[in-house]
């Protein structure tokens, strides 16, 4: 199993640097970080070189990435190019809102999609197993950023009819969000329209997975033989069925997981959330390659590590795995 | 026993939304009374510093608004465009060579009591004119600056050359004179990145009605009302507290449904919802970033493009009225194009619309070109014999990608042109492409692009003056450009509007560039706050802030 591990982190290793590599040449390329100065008319062309030799935006690619590697190794990923603010504290706390907006999303989706798949599947062709697939359909062909917009009318709608406000419609917090219980009502109240919208994907896909699973395990001769033995259905279905089908499913939950922390881009900016997608996409619209390139590094890396908790967790739930 | 369960669940989170609701209503109750939440729509970036001062790193327009309340200067600009006295009570101009002599009022002080003195308009100079932080700053004017001299409350100016438009050079929030008893010795690109603060003491500093007393990268700036005061009426506010809103969509939910107090936006047909709604009021001006057309008379352009008729024909053949109705006439009925390259509208008596006369015509633009023997092709668009050569009138037009308005705005100029027989090719493109390759390069026929203008028509002289750094179209009059840097020397306000008159009347017939329209500014706030009035220039809604009450 170690082996396998040390295996898997140095094959990441080529996969990181080229992947560092192309979207640094990319950014740079296709950026201008000094569009807004090339606006104002009033500052010259010296004035712009000079801006550009002190940032080495006229230093070829290559050389600006190495000088970026450097930093990104010694200093902590370093600072962005205007404004001089150090890149690592930033990155740290944006990861840390967006870790509350996964970690509440995955837990309600993995509990309600497992929970409908396995109804569906123990219920199959009922009306309830119809219901939960049309939802399953419509929550996949639904745009994320329509229903972060529908539920931001929704909440507002209600707020100006009945004067009750249930959730917020943007922002991590409150103007003065109190402590303790206060803190965290306010927090949840906020996060709730994000997670709902981010959750119905989530419940979607798991719900889908989930009851193709159990259906699968449903089949098996050994569940046959349990219900021969005379088992209850419900010992048969928890203790033997369940474990077994949440295999594939554990493994595509920590797959989710990883891809979500880059990929809550449209619902965090919607909600104005600060959160990594939020923070890449204001980096990226000040063309700044350095924090940009310090937010594909712990997105790659969650992403890596997460896959590899998947395949290690794969051959711990199921023992005819050996990873080796 | 499934179904008691079932209530059960439901019964619990029916409680648990009355209790956030509830809760919620009491947070509202205690922020309500002397406290203002503002939405704002930059901030808290990971490029984002406070000390505008660095106006490289730090001079977006969101800058100047959360400092203007904190970091006085000379001069506020004010919503007529006219700069009203803020920390001086006079001043005197003098020529040859030009020195200015500001006069600091008695009670400026700054929050730690020190007065505000000489010493900190000279530490200001000295601070932009550092060569440590050539790459930080933008010396435009300042590096005319011969030397500034004062240690009480006279500050004297001296120029190496005149420069007409010093004003601009002492804006409150933009160009605020600094405390030089705190900041002397400290590093100008880091001191004020998450504070405007004495460093040896952390605690805020300011010359304002407000202090900046919370920076969250996350969350937004607190202001908090200065309890040394300042030189002028005490606020009426006890906090502003500008969060950070990025998206418009987000920002309209939010004031709809009075998450917050107030919304500065950019121009979008979304808030036309706004309009109407009880409890809320909208003040909409023009403002002082004008969208154009950049034509390329350079060689890398369409040659028929160096013809003087040839860029009439095609000012004749937009209907820029019709355009900025369609863009804008929902959100404000009373926008008209502009028809002068140097002043706006809001600027009264300097504003002449020379450019009127060229009012939507196609039948008089294809005259035009006939006169100059043009023919009409077979797909609906004229040819011209320029030098020998067969030249259609077809031109790539550029602007940026992704963005709506001018998107739209392009379909209506397309068609518009088409009906004149000039045809008009989308070439949208990145907006680092369009601004740091195509412009600087002056690789493209027609570009539709902002321009981010003050009060003062100075900031135009490098745009339309012979090699010119913002020349982006390779226009040159020699005799123009002569007046152009004029304009610059001459310091008697009426005579500088006449020349400036006179170069815009030669313009409006050489259409060096075809001026569209002002971009309205938007101030949408609840009904209950007083003292708001929205100022459309650089110096934005904060300008009069001490007069803001709920």
């Amino acid at each position: 199993m170690l082996t396998y591990i040390i295996r898997r982190l140095l094959y990441s290793i080529p996969v990181l640097v080229t992947t560092s590599f192309l979207i640094f040449t990319f950014v740079s390329v296709t950026g201008d970080p000094l569009a807004r100065l090339r606006a104002n008319p009033r500052i010259t062309v010296a004035e712009i070189r000079s801006v550009e030799h002190a940032k080495r935006l006229d230093r070829p690619v290559i050389i600006r990435y190495g000088f970026w590697v450097r930093d990104a190794a010694t200093k902590e990923f370093g600072t962005t190019m205007f404004g001089n603010n150090r890149i690592w504290p930033q990155l740290k706390r944006v990861l840390g809102h967006t870790l509350q907006l996964l970690v509440t999303v995955q837990i309600l989706a993995i509990l309600i999609g497992v929970s409908i798949g396995v109804l569906s599947a123990i219920r199959q062709y009922s009306l309830f197993d119809y219901s939960m697939t049309a939802f399953s359909f419509i929550g996949f062909a639904m745009p994320v950023f329509w229903l972060a917009l529908v539920l931001q009318v929704i909440f507002t709608n209600i707020y100006l009819k009945w004067h009750v406000r249930i959730f917020y419609t943007a922002r991590l917090s409150s103007v003065n969000p109190g402590h303790g219980l206060h803190f965290l009502l306010d927090r949840g109240q906020h996060l709730a329209l994000p997670v709902m919208t981010l959750v119905t994907l989530e419940i979607a896909a798991y719900s889908r997975y989930m009851r193709a699973s159990m259906l699968e395990v449903i089949g098996s001769d050994y569940v046959r033989t349990a219900r021969a033995k005379g088992l209850v259905e419900r010992r048969v279905i928890l203790k033997h069925v369940l474990r077994n089908a949440l295999i594939p499913v554990a493994t595509v939950a920590a797959l989710g997981f990883g891809a979500l922390f880059g990929g809550a881009i449209v619902t965090e900016t919607i909600f104005t959330l600060d959160g990594m997608g939020y923070y890449f996409i204001t980096t990226l619209q000040s063309s700044d390659p350095y924090p940009v390139m310090a937010w594909l590094m712990v997105t790659a890396t969650m992403v890596i590590v997460f896959n590899l908790i998947a395949d290690i967790a794969y051959g711990f739930l199921d023992p005819r795995i050996r990873l080796g | 026993m499934r179904l008691n369960r079932l209530w059960l669940i439901v019964g619990l989170v029916v409680a648990a939304l009355a209790l956030a609701a509830n809760g919620s209503s009491g947070r509202q109750r205690a922020s309500a009374g002397g406290s203002l939440t503002f939405g704002a729509e930059q901030g808290g970036g990971p490029d984002w510093c406070l000390n505008s001062t660095m106006s490289v790193d730090c001079g977006e327009f969101w800058n100047v608004v959360y400092e203007t309340p904190v970091l006085r200067s000379a001069f506020v600009l004010t919503p007529k465009f006219t700069y009203k006295l803020d920390l001086i009570s006079k001043y005197t101009v003098q020529q040859n060579p030009q020195r200015i002599t500001l006069y600091i009022r008695k009670n400026a002080k700054w929050s730690d009591g020190v007065p505000v003195t000489g010493k900190d308009f000279r530490f200001l100079w000295q601070t932009i004119m550092n060569p440590a932080y050539k790459d930080h700053v933008d010396t435009t004017g300042w590096r005319q600056v011969r030397t500034v001299t004062g240690n009480g409350k006279v500050v004297k100016i001296i120029f190496r050359t005149p420069f007409a438009d010093w004003k601009d050079l002492l804006i409150a929030g933009a160009a605020p004179v600094l405390p030089q008893h705190v900041l002397q010795g400290t590093n100008q690109t880091t001191v004020w990145n998450t504070c405007i603060c004495d460093p040896k003491t952390g605690k805020p500093i300011g010359d304002g009605p407000f202090l900046l007393t919370k920076y969250d990268p996350s969350g937004g700036i607190t202001l908090q009302k200065n309890p040394a005061g300042w030189y002028g009426k005490p606020a009426k506010l006890s906090t502003i507290q500008f969060v950070y809103l990025t998206n418009t969509n987000t920002e309209i939910e939010q004031i709809r449904g009075r998450e917050i107090d107030v919304i500065y936006p950019q121009p979008q047909q979304s808030l036309s919802d706004l309009k109407g709604q009880s409890g809320l009021r909208i003040q909409s001006s023009l403002g002082t970033t004008w969208e154009h057309i950049d034509i390329q008379q350079g060689p890398q352009g369409n040659p028929v493009a160096k013809q003087q008729w040839a860029r009439q024909a095609l000012t004749l053949s937009l209907d820029r009225a019709a355009t900025v109705k369609a863009l804008f006439g929902q959100l404000n009925s009373g926008l008209k194009p502009l028809n002068n390259l140097f002043y706006f509208p809001n600027q009264g008596k300097a504003y002449v619309p020379h450019w009127s006369k060229w009012s939507y015509n196609p039948t008089k633009a294809e005259s035009l070109m006939k006169a100059h023997g043009c023919t009409k092709g077979g797909d609906g668009y004229y040819r011209c014999t320029i030098g020998g050569a067969s030249t259609k009138m077809t031109f790539s037009f550029e602007s940026t990608r992704g963005n709506r308005l001018r998107e739209l705005a392009f379909t209506f100029l397309q068609d518009q042109a088409k009906k004149a027989g000039i045809e008009l090719v989308n070439n949208f493109k990145p907006a680092g492409t369009v601004f740091g390759s195509d412009l600087p390069n002056h690789t493209f026929d027609l570009a539709m692009y902002a321009f981010v203008s003050t009060a003062d028509p100075g900031g135009r002289v490098p745009t339309y003056k012979c090699g010119g750094a913002s020349n982006f179209g390779l226009y040159c009059n020699p005799k123009t450009s002569k007046m152009l840097l004029q304009t610059d020397k001459i310091l008697v306000p009426t005579k500088r509007t006449a020349l400036f008159e006179k170069i815009d009347s030669i313009f409006s017939n050489e259409i060096p560039a075809i001026p569209l329209y002002q971009k309205p500014t938007f101030l949408v706030y609840k009904s209950g706050i007083k003292g708001m009035v929205d100022n459309p220039n650089s110096q934005g809604p904060t300008w009069n802030v001490e007069n803001w009450s709920k």
